[in-house]
């Protein structure tokens, strides 16, 4: 484009001096760039997934498969489903055969989620706290079989395929190629950093996409496991779009409760709402609604045991 | 809710909110309604119905009609209160979240093991006995628990893996164990041709088949549903709720307990596992048993049914072989399925990319009226045009 800007001078761009073509052309090639940038986004997740080989020995076969929300259930069945509350958009999966055995291969799967929190979100249904963390993306962890990541808005996977096991390094390797390929934001949800409190089990983070807790009215949120005095528990965190919103699933949980026969006590004050009651799926529970969240513990020793859990929550949250 | 779900990927939530909107309240009028809503609120009280149960096949177990897939439920509270009021069967798989939903269940079944029919499933990729054998294995340590009353092969999409001899062995080796008590498939693609090659398996080796099955059936399903059921192969019905389009109009009445009880209706069917995430999804599934089908019901679905009509492209690209020009309709269909479906202008322009000009909707020009016809009724033709207008 800039070589027929700059050697197919038509008669009528002969009076348009050098620095107006260069600005022109830099114009131009902005404005292309971010199109292309646009376009990379939306249209290039086969790309993301490295050929011919992801790691020494393993080459690709065939070529890479793009399943949509349509589709998704031929690549995964009915866990397809899971996926759909993240915002899921796209899914990019490859097969990388050992040259040696061919049999024994790693399937790669690239998943395009709606958000960092969404890919978080997906990659932690699978994440166990006693996994370890391995530094690849954002966080992934590795097992004989398999190797998970994830990475801005993208979730990785790798599965052994043909075998039990497939060698560390291999994983290692396909997961850094592919790593490579993706945006380079290597950054955690900033939910998390609200949960880095002491009680809070490290890792054991999840981000609920729908009905946390199993309530539909909280539509979505965070939730981790948390020791208290010896005694396990959870935590958890709804964000909503606005007080009133807030305040309307509190209302319904507290409307919830009330109506199950449930043990409730309901404190207003000017400076605080919080219930305290008995849950008839999670024993004991505090919930307190602040502003535009609603932070509580559940499977509480007694009602009021969550508290200062609740309360140290609160304070690492944006206002609050 | 995130906008832009999916159709045939759609999740039973988006399904509610199709928009039934002026549809069900011309159907029903005054007090249903009052309660239609008011069930549909988690927060209301709720008596939870007498469980109703059928028979599985051969196996003779006895399940309730509306039982749990656990797929998608994060939170064993939900599932363990299903259990609480009768519900007698849960449906998991090795494969689902990497086995954590088997763990999930697990804590579900704690204390109430010999009370629960659990089904499980290998891993869609095994086929060896040393694979069976080691997914099964694998499967009980999770789910805490020293037997799976049905272990189901996982998504078949033909005949072939019915006949796999080490398959076999690995299974009846299990059930020598006592790992296991009965054997069953899993298919969502040429459910005919898996289903009747179960009946027509001399061995009769496997006892239950888990379908997708809903009232955009066709007949071919219907019929070999029944077949499988008249040799005593148990039915568990999945995808009881069709898909469709999510909107942003918000119907107060659920067109999908209306499309369960439409499943149930058929008694080839013994049970169905809606994947619940939630009380409120766990209580409006739950009180379906019992429930006949209705006027009310059927209405439902075929305003439900006409309102996706116009949308509701099956892909199944027969449509391409009369068309002239070689448009590819069916993609062009899904990319606009995309748009305004899912509102994801993005993915809707990327998938219509990948289709070469030459067959896209700019090639209709060329005709002076479109011949290509649709075996569902589709109006090809309003569709190509919209696909222009939307995505040129």
């Amino acid at each position: 484009m800039l070589r027929k800007l700059t050697h197919n001078s038509s008669p009528g761009a002969q009076g348009i001096s050098l620095w107006k073509y260069g600005f022109f052309s830099v114009i131009v090639l902005c404005t292309l760039c971010a199109s292309a940038a646009v376009c990379a986004e939306e249209s290039s997740i086969e790309k993301v997934l490295p050929a011919p080989r992801c790691a020494e020995g393993w080459i690709m076969e065939e070529k890479v498969a793009l399943y949509s929300k349509d589709t998704l259930f031929e690549r995964i069945n009915g866990e397809a489903e899971l996926y759909f509350p993240y915002g899921f958009e796209v899914l990019a999966s490859a097969r990388y055969a050992n040259r040696e055995n061919p049999q024994v291969a790693v399937e790669a799967d690239v998943y395009r989620m709606g958000s960092l929190l969404d890919a978080f979100g997906i990659y932690a249904n699978y994440r166990r706290a006693d996994n370890g963390a391995l530094k690849i993306g954002a966080e992934g962890f590795v097992s004989p079989s398999q190797l998970l990541f994830y990475q801005d808005r993208y979730f990785v996977k790798l599965q052994a395929s043909g075998a039990l096991s497939v060698e560390e390094e291999v994983f290692l390797s396909c997961a850094r190629a592919v790593s490579q390929n993706l945006p380079s934001n290597l950054s955690q949800p900033k939910e998390l950093v609200y949960f880095m409190l002491p009680a809070v089990v490290q890792r054991s983070e999840r981000y609920i996409a729908q009905s946390l807790l199993g309530y539909a009215f909280f539509r979505k949120g965070l939730i981790a496991d948390a020791i208290l005095e010896g005694e396990p528990l959870k935590v958890f965190m709804v964000p909503e779009e606005s007080v009133n919103a807030a305040r309307k699933a509190f209302d319904q949980y507290h409307g919830y409760l009330k109506a199950s026969g449930q043990e409730v006590q309901l404190t207003e004050t000017p400076d605080m709402t919080f219930i305290s009651a008995v849950d008839p799926l999670y024993k004991n529970v505090y919930i307190e609604h602040s502003g535009r969240y609603l932070i509580g513990a559940v499977n509480l020793k007694t009602t009021s045991s969550g508290k200062q859990l609740v309360e140290q929550l609160r304070k690492r949250l944006p206002g609050q | 809710m995130r906008k832009g779900k999916g159709f045939s990927g759609m999740n039973r939530r988006e399904f509610l909110k199709f928009g039934l909107v002026g549809t069900t309240s011309a159907l029903l009028a005054g007090n249903t309604v009052a309660e239609a809503i008011g069930q549909y609120a988690s927060s209301e009280p709720f008596a939870f119905p007498k469980p109703v149960y059928r028979t599985l096949g051969r196996t003779g177990m006895k399940i309730t009609v509306v039982s749990f897939g656990a797929m998608l439920t994060p939170e064993a509270e939900v599932i363990r209160t299903a259990f609480e009021h009768g519900v007698n069967y849960v449906d998991t798989a090795r494969k689902y979240m990497d086995g954590k939903n088997e763990g999930i269940v697990a804590k579900a079944l704690k204390g109430r093991r010999d009370k629960v029919h659990v089904a499980t499933k290998t891993l869609p990729t095994s086929r060896s006995k040393g694979d069976i054998i080691r997914d099964v294995e694998t499967s009980l340590r999770t789910l805490e628990t020293d037997y799976v009353d049905i272990i189901q092969l996982h998504n078949l999409t033909g005949k072939e893996r019915i006949f796999i001899p080490e398959t076999r062995e690995a299974l009846v080796r299990l059930r020598e164990q006592g790992k296991v008590r009965f054997f069953g498939v899993t298919t969502h693609k040429n459910q005919p041709e898996v289903l009747n090659a179960l009946v027509d398996d001399p061995d009769r080796f496997f006892d239950t088949a888990l379908v997708a099955y809903n009232f955009k059936s066709d007949n071919d399903t219907k019929e070999a549903i029944a077949r499988a059921a008249q040799a005593k192969i148990g039915i568990i019905a999945m995808k009881t709720q069709a898909g469709g389009y999510a909107t942003d109009a918000l119907g107060p009445i659920s067109p999908h307990q209306a499309a369960l009880k439409w499943v149930l209706r058929n008694t080839n069917i013994t049970t169905t596992i809606p994947g619940m995430r939630d009380m409120a999804e766990l209580r409006e599934d739950i009180a379906v048993m019992g429930m006949p089908f209705e006027y009310a019901d059927e209405r439902i679905l075929q305003r439900y049914s006409a309102a996706v009509e116009p949308y509701y492209c099956h892909f199944c690209g027969k449509c391409e072989k009369t068309c002239p020009k070689g448009v590819e309709i069916s993609t062009i269909n899904r990319s606009l399925m995309y748009a305004e479906g899912y509102k994801s202008h993005g993915l809707a322009l990327s998938t219509y990319r990948e289709i070469p000009v030459s067959a896209s909707a700019s090639a209709c020009l060329d005709c002076a009226a479109c011949v290509a016809r649709c075996v569902n009724g589709l109006d090809i033709e309003t569709k190509m045009r919209r696909a222009r207008k939307v995505l040129a």
